[in-house]
Order: structure tokens, then C-alpha cells, then sequence
């Protein structure tokens, strides 16, 4: 019923998507869950222990939009680890520019539906984990801080409360 | 008001909705039983639309995710190429392959439906919302394909195909309600769970659609040359060009909205956009055809949504997207009708599945590549919507320049298909047994075939031997010939006029 060729054509096909799809496995899963984790603990210590704490008595899911702090964006894997991790309670979302969770034409430039922008600093491959991290709500309201972690089991757990340092990144013109 | 009367009421308002009022005709036709299958796979894309507003696509920075995107949009699309060789044969050849072929789509989207609401928020929502897709363009060239066979008469392919479309349409609007409400008191995976339900039934339904009419009498030879005709060929590319549009504004807006920060309503607002437009062309289409002819209607279809497009990249905000999706959805849904009108009048002898698959593919292919070009461009609104315009714009403004051409084309059209139904009156001759009646029709549709202009070839001679040899000495092998090389000649001439 089929013409040979066009069942050698289908089997090309097939096995090219297949070997794309084999290809385009994630190779790092390992430093990709450390990251994770990294930014895992250092969001639960802002939402749950900073002065931008979430009120736990609101019904509805603040979004807590995050961004890189760095030159290169977060892993597809590891912002899927976090947004895993926080779901159903927190919306976490990843953004491409920082305007895409500002309000821009509200006084002050506050973070859409009342949530809050958080700037991940580069997670360092080796050596002890010392991260950069900042917070912004509206324009006149950022904070800075350096977190330091060590790995504790499956988890990342901060050694010290966190130290406020100056914001660099989500202060001035966004 | 009882509710039998309710019930009776209320079909009454969908069958006036989704009737063609200047072809009112009843659709005790075999294709009628389409369209309860066409408003559940309607319905299902609606509820699977809606669910992505929940998915991980709103949680993850485009930057990261569009190395993904454009593999997986890549690799889902690629099987594409192997499409139309294979489901034309399905549905042609198998006994209840075209039950098969709607029963796989619609059956795999209610699988994959249900496995991708426990992966909305995970990586597989892209492998599994790709294939979902590309199910959906399965469904798409076998429905397509399957109308042509399924009509008693092909002068009612234009009339169902409106029917089919309206029924998706109105399907698709009661899903978008109910998708929300469900989205509102429970979740996305709910509203994918719905949706699954809703391909799952359709596919059962699949399974009581009637055999295609036989098609003995179809020469394949003169269908393939009525679908590559000049007429066919340029509707084609103008569906194809509109096609492409579509794709290419579907993941344009949504990576605009995603990038600024848009809310999830207007992604839902655009889908509704869209269904309107398609189902408001339903309509508009046969009021145009009474004004202008077919090919003027597709580009006026292409013409429209780039002069809306240039409007909006001069003020891209969410009106103008929304107005945008709103034209495009109507200019797409006339093109559609226009395209039928076209295929039903230059290609009367086309029946086969096969010979539609290989069309409808190429349509899908093109709306594959306009997402692709989307995603790889990443373009901001402005710069993207007057992409568009200038796209549409060109194809529309050389449809015009051709014009002329056409024009030329359609009145050497009657002479020009002469030869193809003698041709087609000699491959059913000789169906019947009657070869020496076939060679002498065939070689008298190469002499027509001369006559509208075609040079003469040497092997003209040869033909006319080997007719009279399959007349004097009743040769059968001397018969085959003369018609295998009558088909050759004819096919071969009307290659080098296209």
C-alpha cells in the first residue's frame, strides 16, 4: 500500500526526532539541583523571614517574580526545580526584563498585583556558597542582601542570618 | 417552557446558525455526521487552549525556554514530511482507515490531554503540548481530506466545510465559558481534564462515520493535474501565505504579552478574538462571493490583515493585537471558504483523500513555519506585526500584479480541461473493458491537448501506431501502452504550460 521510500522516509524521520529529543537531555542535572536549591532557600528566607514576608492570611497567590542578577539567564531547569518547589502556595515566575513585573504607569513603579521582584546573584561552582540577592517592591523600596549556605541533606540551609548590603541592580532606572 | 422544548429550541438556534442561508441544504449527507466530531475537537483545543494560562509557559523566562520551543516545535512539525503519503492511502485504500486516521488523532489527544494535566508545571508540558499540536494538524488534513469523499455531491464540499467550521466555532465559544468557570472554582488540569473528555467522545463518534464513496471513477492522473493548476496552485499559496500569518501571530502576541507582563485574561480575551473572526467569516464569505469571484476574495483576505497590521505596528497595545487576531480570524475563515470554491470548481474531479492530503499538508507546514519564524525572531510587537503586514502585503500586491495573468488563464480554462475529461472518459472506458474505445478517446485528448497550444510531440506518432495496432490487431499490451503514453503526453503538456 505504501511506496518503500516514503516508509524509509518516515523511518529517517523518526529516528532523527528521537535522536533530537535524546540529544536535548539536560547534561548537568547534578549542578542544576544544587542551584536550585540554592535559590530554593534563599526565596523561602525572603517570604517567610524578611520584612517582604508574605501574609499568610491572603487567599490569593502573590507572584514573586524573579530575575538574574547576573550576565547570563537562570537554567530552564533549575527556574522549573523552583517553580515546582513553591507550587500551589507561591507564584513564582522568571522574567525576561524586569519591566515584565512592573507596574510602570503606577506611582513608584510597584511590582504588579502586589507582589515583589527578586534578583538571584551567580550560584559559584566550588568553594563555599556565598550569593548575592536583591528584593524590590516599588522604587524607593529595594534591599540588598549576601546570603551564605552550606548543604544540609537534601537542602540547601543558610549558616548565618543574612547580611544587608547596597543594592546595585534593581535600584535607579530598571 | 419544558425542557424537551428547550432542548428542541435550542438546536433550532444552532442548526440557524450553522446553516449556509444561500445553500440550504440538508445535512443528511454523510459528511453531516462530521460535525458533532468537529464541535467536540473544537471544544477539546478551547479547553486545551484555556489550561495553558496554568501552565509552566507563564512561570519560566522566554529566553530560557526558547531553545526548547523552537526544538520541539521543530521536531513535533518534521513528521509532517511522511503526512500526506501516508493518510491519503488510509483514508482511501483501508477499509475504515478514515475511522482510523480521526480515531488516533482525536483517542491521542485524549491520552496526551490527561497525561499533560499532571505535567502543566513541569518540563514534558512542551514535548506533550507540541504533540498535542501536531495531533491537532493530523485531525485537520484527515478531516480535510475526508470531506471530499464523504460529500454524495461535490458541489456541497464549499457547504460543509462552512458548516464544519461554524459548528467549531460555536463549540469552541460554550468551551471557553465553561473553561473559565472551571478555571475559577477548581484548576487548569480540570479544564484539560474536560477537554480530554471531550476528544475522547469525539473519537468514539469517529468510529460511526460512514464509509468514503467510492471513487473508481476519479482518475488520478486528472486529479493531480486539476490540484496543480494554475487556479488551485495560486489559492493554495494565498491559504498557505495566511496560514503561516496565523501561526506566526499566535506565538508572536503570546511571547509580546508573556514579555510585558500582559495578564492571563487577554491570552483568553485573543483565543475568543480569533474564534469570533473565523466564525463571523463563516458568513461574510458567501456575501463576498456574490460580489467578487474567488480569487478576488483571497486577496482581499490577504490584503486586509496586512493593512490591519500596519496599523498595529504603528500602535502596537492590546486593543490593536486583539483587533488584529479579530481580522486575521475573519480574513482566514474567507480565505477558507474562497479556497473550497476554488478546489470545487477548477478541481471538480478531485475526490481522493490522497490527492487532498498532499494540499491540506502543505497548509500545516506553512503555519508550522510562520510559528517557527516567531519564536526564532522574537520580535517586539511593532516590529513583529509589521513583519507581518509586509509579508501579507507582498503576497497580496503580487496576487494583484498576476491578475491580469489570471484573468488570461480563466478564459483559456474551458479549453484547457477539454482534454482532461477525455482523458478521464478514456481511463473509465477502459475501466469498463472497452480499450479500443479508451485508445481512441485518449489519443483524441493529445490531439486536444495540441489544439489549446501544447507542441507536438514526436511521440504524438508513436501514440497513433500504437492505437492503431490495439484497433486492428486487438492488442491488449499495445492498448496499455497507448493509454499509459496518452497520460504521459497529456500530463507532460500541461506541466510545461504551468
Amino acid at each position: 500500500m505504501f511506496r518503500r521510500a516514503t516508509l524509509r522516509r518516515a523511518a529517517v524521520v523518526i529516528l532523527l526526532c528521537g535522536a533530537l529529543l535524546v540529544g536535548c537531555g539536560d547534561g548537568n542535572a547534578s549542578r542544576d539541583s544544587d542551584v536550585a536549591d540554592v535559590y530554593i532557600a534563599v526565596i523561602e528566607w525572603v517570604l517567610a523571614e524578611s520584612e517582604f514576608a508574605l501574609d499568610p492570611a491572603l487567599d490569593e497567590m502573590t507572584p514573586g517574580y524573579v530575575d538574574s542578577l547576573g550576565p547570563d539567564e537562570i537554567d530552564l531547569d533549575v527556574q522549573v526545580e523552583v517553580v515546582r518547589h513553591f507550587e500551589p502556595d507561591v507564584d513564582i515566575r522568571f522574567v525576561d526584563t524586569r519591566t515584565e513585573a512592573l507596574d510602570e504607569l503606577d506611582v513608584g513603579a510597584p511590582v504588579r498585583d502586589g507582589g515583589i521582584l527578586l534578583g538571584l546573584g551567580v550560584v559559584p561552582i566550588e568553594g563555599p556558597i556565598d550569593i548575592r540577592a536583591e528584593v524590590y517592591r516599588t522604587l524607593d523600596r529595594v534591599v540588598g542582601y549576601r546570603f551564605r549556605l552550606v548543604r544540609s541533606g537534601q537542602t540547601m540551609v543558610l549558616i548565618e542570618p543574612p547580611e544587608r548590603v547596597e543594592p546595585e541592580s534593581l535600584v535607579g532606572e530598571l | 417552557m419544558s425542557p424537551a422544548t428547550t432542548h428542541l429550541s435550542a438546536m433550532g438556534w444552532i442548526r440557524r446558525l450553522t446553516s449556509d442561508r444561500l445553500d440550504d441544504l440538508s445535512l443528511s449527507d454523510d459528511a453531516g455526521r462530521l460535525l458533532p466530531v468537529q464541535a467536540l475537537h473544537g471544544f477539546g483545543d478551547t479547553m486545551f487552549a484555556v489550561s495553558l494560562v496554568g501552565s509552566l509557559f507563564f512561570n519560566v523566562s522566554l529566553d530560557a525556554a526558547r531553545p526548547r520551543i523552537v526544538l520541539y516545535l521543530a521536531v513535533t512539525m518534521a513528521p509532517f514530511l511522511v503526512l500526506a503519503p501516508l493518510i491519503g492511502p488510509l483514508i482511501d485504500r483501508v477499509r475504515g482507515g478514515h475511522r482510523m486516521v480521526l480515531l488516533g488523532a482525536l483517542g491521542g489527544r485524549a491520552l496526551l490531554a490527561l497525561l499533560l494535566a499532571t505535567q502543566l508545571k513541569g518540563l514534558l508540558l512542551y514535548p506533550l503540548a507540541f504533540t498535542i499540536l501536531v495531533l491537532a494538524k493530523v485531525f485537520n488534513v484527515s478531516r480535510n481530506s475526508l470531506v471530499p469523499v464523504l460529500v454524495t455531491d461535490h458541489s456541497l464540499l464549499v457547504v460543509v466545510n462552512s458548516r464544519l467550521a461554524r459548528i467549531s466555532a460555536i463549540a469552541g465559544a460554550v468551551a471557553a465559558l465553561l473553561a473559565v468557570a472551571i478555571l475559577e472554582s477548581s484548576s487548569a488540569e480540570w479544564v484539560l481534564r474536560a477537554g480530554a473528555v471531550a476528544y475522547g467522545v469525539g473519537a468514539l463518534l469517529a468510529l460511526r462515520l460512514p464509509p468514503p464513496h467510492p471513487w473508481e471513477n476519479a482518475s488520478p492522473i486528472v486529479e493531480q493535474l486539476e490540484l496543480s493548476g494554475p487556479g488551485v496552485r495560486s489559492a493554495t499559496l494565498g491559504m498557505a501565505s495566511l496560514r503561516a500569518a496565523i501561526g506566526f501571530l499566535l506565538f508572536h502576541i503570546g511571547f509580546v504579552m508573556k514579555r510585558t507582563g500582559e495578564p492571563a485574561w487577554l491570552f483568553g480575551l485573543l483565543a475568543i478574538s480569533i474564534g469570533l473572526g473565523a466564525f463571523a467569516g463563516t458568513f461574510l464569505a458567501p456575501r463576498l462571493r456574490r460580489l467578487v469571484g474567488e480569487q478576488v476574495m483571497l486577496t482581499a483576505a490577504l490584503a486586509t490583515p496586512a493593512v490591519m497590521a500596519l496599523v498595529t505596528a504603528l500602535r502596537f497595545h492590546r486593543v490593536s493585537a486583539v483587533a488584529l487576531v479579530f481580522v486575521v480570524g475573519i480574513s482566514a475563515s474567507v480565505a477558507r471558504r474562497a479556497f473550497d470554491y476554488v478546489v470545487q470548481t477548477e478541481a471538480p474531479h478531485a475526490r481522493r483523500g490522497q490527492a487532498y492530503a498532499g494540499l491540506e499538508t502543505r497548509l500545516e507546514l506553512a503555519w508550522a513555519a510562520g510559528a517557527l519564524a516567531a519564536v526564532v525572531s522574537s520580535a517586539p510587537g511593532w516590529l513583529g506585526a509589521a513583519i507581518l503586514s509586509a509579508g501579507l502585503g507582498s503576497v497580496a500586491i503580487e496576487r494583484v500584479i498576476q491578475r491580469r495573468a489570471a484573468v488570461r488563464m480563466e478564459s483559456t480554462a474551458a479549453q484547457a480541461t477539454l482534454p482532461l475529461r477525455l482523458l478521464e472518459t478514456a481511463e473509465a472506458l477502459a475501466a469498463r473493458g472497452d480499450r479500443q474505445q479508451a485508445v481512441l478517446v485518449a489519443v483524441a485528448a493529445v490531439d486536444a491537448v495540441t489544439l489549446v497550444g501544447a507542441p507536438v510531440k514526436p511521440e504524438l506518432a508513436d501514440l497513433r501506431e500504437l492505437g492503431r495496432e490495439a484497433a486492428t490487431d486487438q492488442d491488449e499490451h499495445a492498448a496499455e501502452d497507448a493509454l499509459r503514453l496518452a497520460h504521459q503526453l497529456v500530463a507532460e503538456a500541461y506541466l510545461v504550460s504551468d
